[in-house]
């Protein structure tokens, strides 16, 4: 018999920051615990979306994050066993999304089981992220994953891909931000050269256990720069997203010889061997500032706000690819001599230093995993993991961050 | 012929003690000046050398150099951070040697540069820090330290482990004869790698100077990645562009130069990737009673590199060390660690059928602090005009016995005879002919220089 019903408000996010920051804005948020007839009780939680570029092309990738103690840590919450039209991959936007879990079945299965007085602890965050559908298909490849060393045997590389999704953004200032207040009250995360209000702007404040985060005033549309290869990892799997293959990233900045991918094959890319985002011409051509690249003839000595430079996007839409920060990438490279160590990792597409034939779709660079550097930031990628498994190959490729979205992944591919 | 003693370690010249001084032609540095750098190269090596350079304050980097642009970016964003100023960017080295501000030049370009880009940077009055493997032959080694010698220039090479502390504790405790006499240098390079990618045939990027890129070696046809480290005209192999520091060390702890004969064993057994340099070497060194033997491989995963030991009390589990050195004594064993791992010495005790360590002698390193006390050295030398430890006579003589090994192969693995005065094989034509590179026009490393 269900005796009672709870009543649940605990979602923080502010609103008006969202839209600025590139998480979609998502407002109303609002939570409650209901009793189901035959099921236990369920947490619902809804929330409205607001942006009119949600599409099947271009869907909003929603997660949430909760906490057990009043929001002093927080964690994942899986989507394995979520219900609802609100959650992972979000195509449309409008009024009253829904996210709901039974209690007794979900990996929030620990929290159903306490009493009310841990239950009213319980505080929930639903953030959103602009994503971009890269169909199935044929594309070119005119760089070598991994520079042609060692692991790259190890990617999925080749000129077919399935269905995946990239952020339509480099992951922001203001995004790196939310992710420090919540996982860095100790300091993890964070360097100093963050605070570089020219190159980063991410301010650290107070004292540990309790350090907080803020974000240099105009800075928060900016990419996040300074991050290390783990720092960009864990962020992402922070999402439960991952980095993209060197792979994913030269068909995302490319496109595939069908844009809508090789099942439909109707609209064919006009330029399927681009250099550019925007086609053959070098990023200054004609006076034309198409990326941020290195001085400040284009209107940035440093990075720009992502999206700056949005008339001359990837096929699929996506921003700064070309110029701006340079972009972690999965792939490993990795030579007789560092076989053993943990290797160097591929960055991608230039960077405000990079002289304009760096901005290509093709140019990669090396870089020491624990690197922290003014030029290079990342994306996220969303979609079945690009890397074998140990198993697989037996080799020691990285996999991880795709469990959740492995599901709704093989339901659209087509 | 005999084994290395105590007083015959003191005679050989190894180390900055017996190195000699040579005054600079051109000019002297005040300790208030700043040495003016350029650096030839910065991919993934360039780079990481780089980033110790722009640690000090007594160097200027006024110059970034690579045949390809689209470098640029990533290395002076390095200067930017490290000493706040971004440096010129030049395609071609050669106005870098034009420039009379520059006091040395750093080369880190792939192998095929190392031996011409030094000497016509000392032809132009220019210090040299070259990165390993110093040559593609052996005629072009003793080529550099003609160079060197001729212009008077401090060349100085990437063998850095000259450099750490504990190596020279190593030598000290041989040269005092505490091991007995040495009869056998154990010299180990097994590890895992993979194999080398060949991507198709492409247009030459936007950005790139591909003919000053292949430079010395052939221009074949533009493909990306690093489809060329399988060919003899641009590379010595895996094995050897590594196995010359590990030679370097034990030249350094065993302190002898030419060896009598080379016999190499071994191929291409584990690769089908169409390399030219073998996969597997063993290869016997006999230098009088001293016999040396390398021992290298790219398919061992359980042999693993040693990563920099901060733990004063662990040395590396030495069975399943990749890059150890076993240095064999009538008295002792010394076991020694390439990268920070230190080195121990072992005795046996036959009464109990055990052998212990008796000597532990760590080495707590930071990460990269070799490479900074390297550079302390070549900035000191520039100043003193003394050669530095790791002098290119030094790494020439360890970079031949790389080059033995190679041609032995080459020739069949034949046990070969080698002359160290004339720097030929004894009575081998087939031989011989390996000793000089192939050059492409007009990148020839010049008979007189």
């Amino acid at each position: 018999m269900l005796k009672r019903i709870l009543p649940l408000v605990f979602l923080f996010l502010n609103c008006c920051n969202l839209c600025h920051s590139q998480w979609i804005e998502i407002s109303n948020q609002k939570a409650s615990q209901e009793p189901t007839e035959l099921g236990g009780p369920r947490i619902v939680a809804e929330y409205d979306i607001n942006d009119k570029d949600i599409s099947q092309e271009c869907p909003a990738y929603i997660f949430i994050r909760y906490s057990k103690d009043s929001g002093t840590t927080w964690e994942f919450l899986s989507m394995e066993h979520l219900q609802g039209n609100g959650y992972g991959l979000v195509e449309s936007s409008g009024h009253k999304k829904t996210i709901w879990w039974g209690t007794s079945e979900t990996s929030f299965k620990t929290i159903g089981k306490t009493n009310i007085a841990d239950f009213n602890r319980l505080k929930f965050q639903i953030r959103g992220m602009k994503m971009l559908r890269v169909p199935a298909g044929e594309f070119i490849i005119r760089s070598l994953p991994g520079g042609g060393y060692d692991e790259s045997e190890y990617q999925e590389s080749g000129s077919n891909l399935p269905l995946f999704y990239i952020a339509k953004y480099e992951t922001t200032v203001a995004m790196y931000t939310d992710y420090l207040n919540e996982i860095g009250k100790e300091g993890a995360g964070w360097n100093k050269r963050m605070s570089n209000s020219s190159r980063c702007g991410i301010v650290q404040n107070g004292a540990a256990p309790n350090f907080t985060y803020s974000v240099k005033p105009g800075r928060e549309n900016y990419p996040v720069t300074y991050v290390s290869w783990y720092d960009a990892a864990a962020f992402l799997r922070w999402c439960g997203l991952r980095l993209p293959s060197e792979a994913e990233w030269e068909k995302a900045f490319r496109g595939g010889i069908y844009l809508d991918g090789d099942k439909r094959k109707e609209h064919e890319n006009p330029l399927p061997e681009r250099k550019y985002p925007w086609g053959n011409e070098l990023p200054n051509a004609e006076g034309v500032y198409r990326c941020n690249y290195d001085g400040d003839d284009d209107g940035f000595p440093y990075t720009a706000p992502v999206g700056s430079f949005d008339k001359f996007n990837c096929p699929y839409g996506a921003c700064d690819m070309s110029g701006n920060v340079a972009e972690w990438t999965l792939g490993w490279y990795s030579t007789s001599y560092h076989v053993g160590l943990d290797g160097f990792r591929m960055v991608r597409g230039g960077s405000w230093m990079a002289v304009p034939y760096a901005c290509d779709a093709i140019t990669g660079a090396t870089q020491l995993p624990l690197k922290e550097s003014s030029i290079m930031g990342f994306r996220a990628c969303y979609g079945t993991s690009p890397v074998r498994s140990k198993s697989d190959s037996g080799s020691v490729g990285a996999s991880f961050g795709t469990s959740n979205g492995a599901r709704q992944i093989t339901a659209a591919i087509d | 012929m005999e084994s290395i003693n105590r007083r015959e370690f003191i005679k050989s010249s190894i180390g900055a003690a017996t190195a000699f001084t040579v005054m600079s032609q051109n000019k002297s540095l005040g300790a208030a000046n700043k040495v003016m750098l350029g650096i030839m190269g910065v991919g993934g090596r360039g780079r990481a050398l780089l980033s110790s350079l722009v640690k000090r304050s007594d160097v200027v980097i006024k110059y970034i150099c690579d045949a390809d642009t689209r470098r640029y970016g990533p290395a002076a964003e390095i200067v930017m951070e490290g000493h706040d100023y971004k440096p010129k960017f030049v395609q071609d080295f050669r106005k870098m040697l034009d420039d009379d501000e520059v006091d040395a030049i750093v080369i880190s370009t792939s192998d095929r540069w190392h031996a011409l880009g030094t000497i016509m940077a000392c032809q132009a009055g220019k210090d040299v820090y070259v990165e390993k493997p110093l040559s593609l032959s052996i005629w072009d080694g003793r080529k550099m330290v003609e160079a060197a010698r001729k212009y008077n220039r401090v060349v100085q090479v990437g063998t850095q482990s000259r450099s750490a502390p504990y190596t020279d504790k190593a030598a000290e405790y041989i040269r005092s004869g505490k091991l007995g006499d040495v009869y056998l240098a154990r010299v180990f390079l097994m590890q895992e790698s993979g194999p080398i990618h060949v991507a198709d045939v492409q247009p030459v990027p936007e950005g790139l100077d591909y003919d000053l890129w292949c430079g010395p070696s052939p221009k074949l046809a533009y493909r990306p990645g690093i489809w060329f480290w399988r060919l003899w005209d641009f590379y010595v192999g895996y094995i050897m562009a590594d196995m010359t520091h590990q030679i370097d060390l034990a030249r350094y702890l065993i302190g002898k130069k030419y060896p009598d004969t080379v016999c190499n064993a071994g191929g291409v057994y584990h690769f089908n990737d169409g390399r030219e340099q073998p996969d597997t070497q063993f290869a016997t060194f006999e230098f009088g009673k001293l016999t040396v033997l390398f021992e290298a491989s790219l398919w061992s995963p359980y042999m693993h590199r040693i990563v920099h030991l901060k733990d004063k009390t662990k040395f590396p589990d030495w069975p399943f060390s990749a890059t150890k050195l076993e240095i064999c004594g009538t008295k002792g064993l010394m076991c020694f660690g390439r990268h920070g791992g230190g080195w121990q010495v072992f005795e046996g005790d036959s009464n109990v059928r055990e052998s212990k360590a008796v000597v532990s002698e760590p080495a707590t390193l930071k990460f990269g602090s070799i490479i900074d006390a390297h550079f302390d050295d070549f900035i000191n030398c520039i100043r003193s005009r003394k050669k530095p430890k790791a002098d290119v006579e030094e790494a020439h003589l360890s970079m031949a016995l790389c080059h033995l090994a190679n041609i032995s192969y080459r020739v069949g693995n034949r046990k070969l005879k080698y002359d160290g005065k004339t720097e030929k094989f004894v009575a081998d034509n087939e031989a011989n002919k390996y000793l000089k590179a192939n050059y492409r026009k007009p990148w020839v490393v010049p008979e007189k220089v």
